[in-house]
């Protein structure tokens, strides 16, 4: 059976966008010009996991419902292609994409309905209120974070509303792109890791 | 050019971890790197008090330390001074002890309270795999996203990762000595 996964981008204190859904800090574009990274770190080849690679290994999405509304409000081709996607809702779903499913119910059996449709795939759960919710039922086995060199102060919170502790331990930490920092990160407390030379 | 540089940890939440949480070899390693260019040290009476108890104030030295507390604190040898107010004062009155040298500030809160200011240069920050819920926000606060570039990362045997991170260049030098002209105009 395959994993439980995220892969999102997020700000340096724990945000995937600003208040209103804004993610333009997100883009390579940066104010005052500062670039991404300095340095020894600036060269270092990147090796990261890949947004196209890392949905290779996807049998079936699970997407928040408000990060799908945001999704389909961008114009432009759907991103995902036949995908299967289960967006947890009980509303009508805006959009003509046949492998989109509304899904009524609690999360716990929709991840458990995603993890069917994806066979030995992982599943990939998407949207800040969806990954929460896996996360606090103990069920996001692993999650890629691309940290962003930028604080935001506010926010949607990835894991705004979780009130007990939760530990991950970091499998790797890599460059990305032009200097951001891309963390994969497992369930549990912290493990034993290989010491890795300084950049 | 005076920098004012920042020690942190920090939760995946973004809440503010104290130093004491992180390895006690990691924590000496990156004390003793930060000190190497400090002329003076800037903390909180807890952050203070914390390496009393653990023996770390002995690595400032010489240098003066200068405690925001309105309440007397504990010192070995070390040339402390209790100070209150508002922050810019207090790096102000930080940059002016260092005799030239930089500032290094030491404990969360007032971490936070100098990003917020817009007077941090350079912020080592260890990410603490772990979602909190709660606590102090180590960049609450802020009036605008703080840009950074990332100078150097290292990733420890513990699952932690510490970022090495830069303003954009002299934007908070630039925003003190605009503070300084304006106080000292007529």
């Amino acid at each position: 059976m395959g994993k439980i996964t995220g892969y999102l981008a997020m700000s340096l204190d724990g945000y995937i966008a600003g208040p209103r859904d804004e993610i333009a800090w997100v883009e390579e574009q940066r104010p005052s010009g500062v670039p991404f990274a300095a340095g020894a770190w600036a060269q270092q080849e990147p090796d990261a996991l890949g947004f196209a690679e890392y949905l290779a290994t996807i049998g079936c999405m699970v997407m928040g419902r408000r990060t799908y509304d945001v999704v389909t409000s961008y114009e432009g081709r759907w991103p995902y292609g036949d995908m299967p996607m289960m967006v947890p809702t009980h509303r009508p779903l805006p959009g003509d994409h046949p492998s989109v499913e509304a899904a009524a119910g609690d999360l716990g059996a929709i991840l458990d309905r995603a993890l069917e449709i994806a066979g030995d795939k992982d599943v990939y759960v998407d949207g800040g209120t969806t990954v929460r919710g896996a996360v606090e039922l103990g069920r996001l086995d692993e999650l890629t974070l691309s940290v962003m060199p930028t604080a935001l102060g506010g926010g949607i919170g990835i894991f705004d509303g979780l009130v007990q502790p939760h530990e991950f331990t970091v499998e790797s930490v890599t460059k990305w792109g032009p200097g951001l920092v891309q963390m994969r990160l497992v369930r549990g407390g912290p493990g034993t890791l290989g010491p890795v030379p300084e950049m | 050019m005076i920098r004012v540089n920042a020690l942190a940890a920090m939760s995946l939440d973004g809440f503010a971890i104290s130093l004491q949480q992180l390895p006690e070899d990691h924590l000496g390693t990156q004390l003793d790197d930060l000190l190497r260019t400090a002329g003076c040290v800037l903390t909180d009476g807890v952050t203070w008090r914390d390496a009393v108890e653990h023996g770390m104030d002995a690595m400032v030295g010489s240098r003066p330390v200068i405690v925001a507390s309105s309440r007397p604190v504990e010192h070995r040898g070390a040339r402390v001074i209790t100070a209150s107010g508002h922050i810019a004062g207090m790096v102000a009155h930080a940059s002016e002890a260092a005799a030239g040298r930089d500032v290094l500030v030491l404990g969360g809160d007032l971490v936070g309270r100098v990003v917020r200011a817009g007077d941090l240069d350079e912020i080592a920050v260890t990410l603490v795999p772990t979602v909190l819920g709660h606590g102090t926000p180590l960049f609450g606060g802020i009036a605008s996203p703080a840009t950074f570039a990332l100078t150097r990362l290292e990733r420890l045997d513990e699952g932690l990762a510490t970022l090495r991170l830069a303003r954009a260049a002299s934007a908070a030098s630039t925003a003190r000595s605009r503070r300084s002209q304006f106080a000292a105009a007529p």
